[in-house]
């Protein structure tokens, strides 16, 4: 019996726009980044995706355990095939996955995902420009909440002002598609989305006082900031996406405060062969 | 939490059918036991970023309170 060799990648993902308005049915937008998992014919995982932060490592272990098979039975990676089997994995594991994961870490760019109605979901792989931009994301750390509080919190909050958070919707849609605009290379200003999307966030109370005084610093010194996921109201608010034109400036001002960070690039390459 | 109805009871080791026979919705048994298990809190993380889907009566169900519908412009 030959004993093949392979080990297969596959990227971590960041939500960029559209958290909690997306269970609502408004779109938002979803991008591999560079942190890639790895998985080889000896079964060792070697990630660097964090676990449990929303950026796709159970996608990504689904996505390359489907190649890593393909690739053992002497076959070719088939992205499609691969798609499918990671959801069907992901099904067992989560119940009822929208696909947007596993769409994502198998294709990798930046997809466009919405909810149209409850079985049916659209996804675009969004024709982004060459050069995205690079993103640094620093964690706060663990809420006080639960996650399931932050969602609670907003389907409550939604129920008592339908009116003003259907307009908070609208304006995160607008956001999203600025974001559509900027990412296709049809113009935009990202420090101004991320402020844009970030403030949306906080009107629906899922950031902190600590966390909007830390964006609020970071916009002072002419970069923007804005939580990924689902937040945190009470003390930290979980994974933040952070951007300065001048990467080094913002880089000086995390060092100089002693906040740890980790650089991502959007638009990362989906499944691939690591031999 | 209001009480959410399991019609079907155990579908898999993990997995609680809150929905119905017909239409299941099958989630993590820890989200339906609120103990802010990794769980509970990976799941609805994937909830809040649209990772997974709840029919919304179903997810009227889990986050309390009557179905506001679901609006889109």
């Amino acid at each position: 019996m030959v004993k093949r060799k392979a080990k297969i990648s596959a990227p971590g993902k960041l939500i960029i726009s559209g958290e909690h308005s997306v269970v609502y049915g408004y779109p938002a937008i979803v991008s591999a980044i560079n942190r890639r998992l790895v998985i080889n014919a000896e079964y060792k995982v070697d990630s660097d995706i964090p676990i449990g932060c929303g950026m796709g490592s159970s996608a990504a272990y689904a996505v390359a355990l489907a190649g890593l098979k393909m690739r053992l039975n002497g076959k070719l990676l088939d992205q499609e095939k691969i798609c499918s089997q990671a959801y069907t994995m992901e099904k067992q594991r989560h119940g009822n996955p929208s696909g947007v994961d596993n769409t994502v870490c198998t294709y990798g760019g930046v997809v466009w995902y919405r909810k149209e109605v409850e079985n049916f979901k659209t996804f675009s792989k969004i024709n982004a420009r060459k050069k995205l931009p690079t993103l640094l994301i620093h964690n706060t750390g663990q809420p006080a909440e639960t996650t399931k509080d932050m969602v609670q919190m907003v389907g409550k909050l939604y129920k008592k002002s339908p009116k003003r958070i259907d307009r908070v919707w609208r304006e995160m849609e607008e956001v999203t598609r600025g974001f559509l605009k900027f990412l296709m290379g049809e113009g935009g200003d990202l420090l101004e989305l991320i402020s844009e999307n970030e403030r949306r966030l906080e009107e629906l109370a899922v950031v902190s006082q600590t966390t909007k005084t830390l964006v609020n610093k970071i916009e002072q010194i002419g970069g923007a900031a804005k939580i990924s996921g689902a937040g945190g109201k009470h003390s930290n608010s979980g994974i933040i996406l952070l951007y300065h034109a001048d990467m080094e400036k913002l880089k000086h001002f995390l060092g100089k405060n002693k906040l740890e960070t980790f650089q991502v690039k959007m638009g990362e390459e989906g499944v691939r062969d690591e031999k | 939490m209001e009480v959410v109805v399991i019609t079907q009871g155990v579908r898999q080791s993990n997995l609680v059918n809150v929905g119905t026979a017909e239409a299941p919705v099958l989630v993590p048994r820890a989200v339906v036991e609120a103990d802010g298990s990794a769980t509970e809190r990976e799941w609805y993380g994937m909830v809040a970023s649209g990772s997974v889907v709840v029919p919304s009566a179903i997810l009227s169900k889990l986050i309390g309170g009557n179905k506001s519908g679901q609006k889109k412009s």
